[in-house]
């Protein structure tokens, strides 16, 4: 187990008193939950009992002689609908596929450009936007991250429906027009949207400002961007800015190798980024590979809001643990659950929570968040204006590293 | 071991239930599930003690998401709350609730409610439940604190702001209510009826309504089932018995199990077959709703105006499984008198029409910042004795509610004026009309205002004129 946690990058902001006090309790936790996985694990091998079915081969008797359509409760048809049943029981946030259904997934979200531009959770049973994506149909209908979902095209939400269902709703080469309706904290009646699927683009935002401040924005932080990310790194290296702005407001998309690449620029060569916890609550590091351009002595401010949602969580957690970058914006919520995709044989896919993303200090995020250094909320109208010229958080951003020069020229 | 553990299981299901049972093959059939399970517990996150029990739920369920909306799987506890649903055990205080203002208050106490009883008003706040603030509450949790068993009681400090301020605390009995479920108003000598629900009185209840309208010269009958989500089978077949012949099918169902085909007949009412009769049905008009209006449709009784229905026209029954949790099943679908099937299909209306409310967000904050409220408060304290036909909404007090909501906090420009004067005045008549003569005229002021009832009544009038249309006899259809 790594227990190197601090920086060997030399911290811009001042390092607290009390540091090194901090770093012998995080020790002794450390050993601590060292005991306490051994114990998990014991645990764990007590209950390996199979379930029976009793209530399922009842219930499937009845349906199979008394549903109204007999071909409807074709066994091979129950089957599928109960296997898929048994993933949303255990993960509400699952799903389920035959082989040959999940590669046409894979086809829509991987080379369909057209979307609506929503992000989903589930909330108390309920279908919560998680995230909007920036630039997107919903961003500038004025949907907002909270929103409960009521009804799509008018209907109520059909039982079953899934996260990934959703995510995909209005993804697609046609044009689509899809209205959706609202419960929103506050409103005395559900709101209602109409959107029409565009294509967003998905490109690395990189601007140079002319203090010598670059500005940095991932939509997403996966695989397909990394070359876009190394490109506007050695345009900044290039140019020798001062510092860098990375906007991770509303990113919600994002693998970790994605952002282990991004953080490689900023972070001494095996850093711990971030740490998994899996399902048998077995804790292991995700080490950071340093990559070119080296920026790590160059300053960071991170924008980050409540659109910042799972990896990006995840990357921000790393630059705000070890102080590498100053924080702004507003608290993230903490959904960093990491969700595989598993093959069950070989006619069978399913999308599973294995685990949950744990800062470098093993300090949870999931249902915590990430607090800000310096909470900056904006408002809904200043979301549907603001530009890279014209952004509160930027000039915010700006002004700080401005005193941070100051600050280290003394 | 596990295949035995099966096929003793399959013995004992095949004894316990007379139907088909499952073979030996069709068992193996659902091996993956333990596969399933296995895999799950190896590779998932499981936060639960009774992850078994978890799973055997899951997969039924899962099989509900295969077969239609009705068709759902109940937990112990679930099964144990609808039961205790359907034989009317819960219940609250009679009244709806809205968060309005950041503040849940209360709208339209039903008539000899626990809570009209108790001497609570429109527009009352209620700011504690049981000693607890209802600041922060979530509207869904404030409502669960307002139910419970009948007879049992729940004091709310109550925060009224008119005409003077105060605050007292009252104890309400929980108790069942009997709302209104029949609404009838005239319109130029035509009699409109709106049928909320189909509970067990509105049939009787709108065969009163009738008779009274035809005691006045009435050119014809509107009946409105736009967000009618149903209810008692019975009561529809008295409905439609109210305007059409005895003896005739109004509908029938039809299911595996020879339980569930049965046909349901017109009875003698004192019937109306003649008046003129337009259906108003929209999207949300679903089951009860869908066979009054199909039958109507099929014995050309009516016009039926508005969109197709919801399309719910099935029979559920509910099945107890070994330990508690039971599973509720579409045995059976309603057929029309002309054998044409409703369920998923829904009635086409024989006019196509959908003027229905549209949402429009600046209604909506004058709404909810209660800019109507405060405005048509002021206005009755200008003119207190003000009669029911003098209530005009001119043009210079549009202009006046305007400024007065910009003053409030929610912009009304000068643009909004000219394009939305209609829906303004609509709005700020109706609620004037409510806090001088309370919620059955200001519904009546709505209603008038209503597009498609104002298109019913073209109809209506048309009717007089191509008077055969609806003077021949009805006919049995079979």
């Amino acid at each position: 187990m790594n227990f190197f946690l601090m920086p060997t990058a030399k911290c811009w902001l001042l390092v607290k008193k009390g540091e090194n006090m901090k770093r012998m309790y995080r020790m002794k936790g450390n050993v601590l939950i060292l005991v306490l996985i051994a114990l998990c694990l014991t645990l764990c091998k007590v209950k390996a009992e199979e379930p029976d079915f009793t209530e399922f081969f009842k219930a499937l008797e009845y349906l199979k002689t008394y549903y109204v359509d007999p071909q409807k409760v074709e066994s091979n048809r129950l089957k599928e609908g109960a296997l898929k049943g048994m993933v949303l029981a255990v993960d509400p946030l699952g799903d389920y596929w035959l082989k040959k259904d999940y590669e046409l997934v894979k086809r829509q979200i991987n080379s369909v450009q057209k979307e609506i531009g929503i992000r989903w959770t589930i909330r108390d049973k309920m279908y919560v936007v998680k995230s909007v994506l920036e630039g997107s149909p919903a961003a500038f209908a004025g949907i907002q991250v909270g929103d409960m979902l009521a009804e799509i095209n008018g209907k109520d939400v059909l039982p079953g429906m899934t996260v990934t269902n959703l995510n995909l709703l209005g993804k697609d080469d046609r044009d689509i027009s899809i209205s959706l309706k609202f419960y929103r904290k506050n409103a005395t009646e559900p709101l209602e949207f109409n959107l029409q699927n565009k294509t967003i683009s998905r490109k690395v935002v990189a601007y140079t400002f002319e203090n010598g401040i670059g500005y940095l924005k991932p939509v997403e932080l996966t695989a397909g961007i990394k070359s876009d990310l190394t490109n506007a790194l050695r345009n900044f290296n290039d140019k020798k800015v001062q510092s860098i702005i990375i906007d991770l407001r509303n990113v919600c998309d994002g693998d970790i190798d994605t952002a282990d690449y991004l953080a490689g620029s900023f972070f001494q060569n095996g850093l711990v980024l971030a740490k998994v916890q899996d399902a048998a609550k077995q804790i292991k590091p995700v080490t950071i590979k340093s990559v070119e351009p080296n920026l790590t002595q160059i300053p960071l401010v991170v924008l980050i809001n409540e659109g910042t949602v799972g990896i990006p969580e995840v990357l921000a957690s790393a630059f705000s643990e070890y102080k590498r970058a100053l924080l702004i914006g507003s608290p993230t919520v903490g959904l960093v659950e990491r969700q595989e995709i598993l093959n069950l044989g070989e006619d069978r896919v399913i999308n599973v929570t294995t685990g949950y993303y744990l800062t470098a200090n093993e300090k949870q995020i999931q249902g915590k968040g990430i607090a800000p250094d310096d909470k900056v909320v904006e408002t809904v109208q200043d979301y549907a204006k603001r530009s890279i010229e014209n952004d509160n958080l930027i000039k915010k951003a700006k002004e700080l590293l401005e005193v941070a020069k100051i600050w280290r020229m003394r | 071991m596990k295949k035995i553990k099966y096929v003793i299981l399959a013995l004992f299901l095949s004894l316990q239930v007379c139907g088909i049972c499952l073979g030996d093959d069709n068992i193996k059939d659902f091996n993956i599930l333990s596969q399933m399970a296995g895999f799950l517990k190896e590779k998932a996150v499981i936060n639960s003690d009774s992850v078994n029990k978890d799973l055997d739920y899951g997969a039924i369920k899962g099989m509900t998401y295969v077969l239609d909306r009705h068709t759902n799987f109940f937990t112990p506890e679930e099964s144990k709350r609808f039961e205790e649903q359907m034989q009317g055990f819960y219940a609250g205080i009679g009244t709806t609730v809205q968060m309005r203002n950041d503040m849940l208050t209360i709208i339209s106490p039903f008539k000899n409610g626990p809570a009209e009883k108790a001497g609570l008003k429109d527009d009352d706040r209620i700011i504690k439940i049981n000693g607890e603030s209802t600041k922060d509450m979530k509207l869904d949790d404030a409502v669960k604190r307002l139910r419970g068993k009948v007879g049992t009681t729940v004091a709310v400090t109550i925060l009224r702001e008119y005409p003077e301020e105060k605050t007292f605390e009252v104890s309400i009995e929980r108790g069942q209510v009997e709302i209104d479920t029949v609404y009838t108003y005239v319109f130029d000598n035509i009699g409109y009826i709106l049928l909320t629900q189909f509970s067990r009185d509105s049939g009787v209840e709108l065969q009163r309504a009738l008779s009274k309208l035809q005691k006045e010269t009435i050119k014809g009958v509107i009946l409105d089932l736009r967000n009618n989500p149903g209810g008692d089978l019975s009561t529809a077949v008295q409905v439609v018995s109210s305007f059409v012949q005895s003896g005739n099918i109004v509908v029938s169902t039809e299911g595996r199990n020879v339980l569930e085909n049965q046909s349901y007949k017109s009875f003698t009412t004192p019937v109306t077959c003649n008046l003129p009769l337009v259906v108003l049905i929209n999207g949300n008009s679903a089951s009860a709703s869908e066979l009054a209006s199909g039958a109507f449709q099929d014995y050309g009784r009516a016009v039926i105006l508005g969109e197709t229905s919801f399309g719910k026209a099935s029979v559920q029954r509910v099945y107890p499984l070994n330990d508690g949790s039971a599973i509720k099943i579409t045995g059976a679908h309603y057929f029309t008198p002309k054998h044409r099937l409703i369920h998923e299909i829904g009635i086409k209306p024989d006019i196509d029409e959908k003027k229905g409310p549209v949402f429009d967000r600046l209604i909506n904050d004058l709404t909810f910042k209660e800019c109507f409220l405060k405005y048509a408060r002021a206005y009755i304290q200008k003119y207190p004795e003000i009669k029911e036909n003098e209530l005009k909404i001119t043009d210079a007090i549009i202009g006046d509610f305007a400024s007065f909501s910009t003053k409030n906090g929610v912009l009304v420009t000068e643009s909004d004026i000219k394009q939305k004067k209609d829906m303004l005045s609509k709005y700020l008549k109706a609620e004037i009309a409510r806090i001088a003569f309370g919620y059955d005229i200001s519904k009546k002021v709505m209603t008038e205002a209503d597009e498609e009832v104002k298109h019913a009544e073209e109809l209506i009038n048309a009717m007089e004129v191509i008077k055969s249309f609806t003077t021949a006899p009805v006919e049995n259809i079979k």
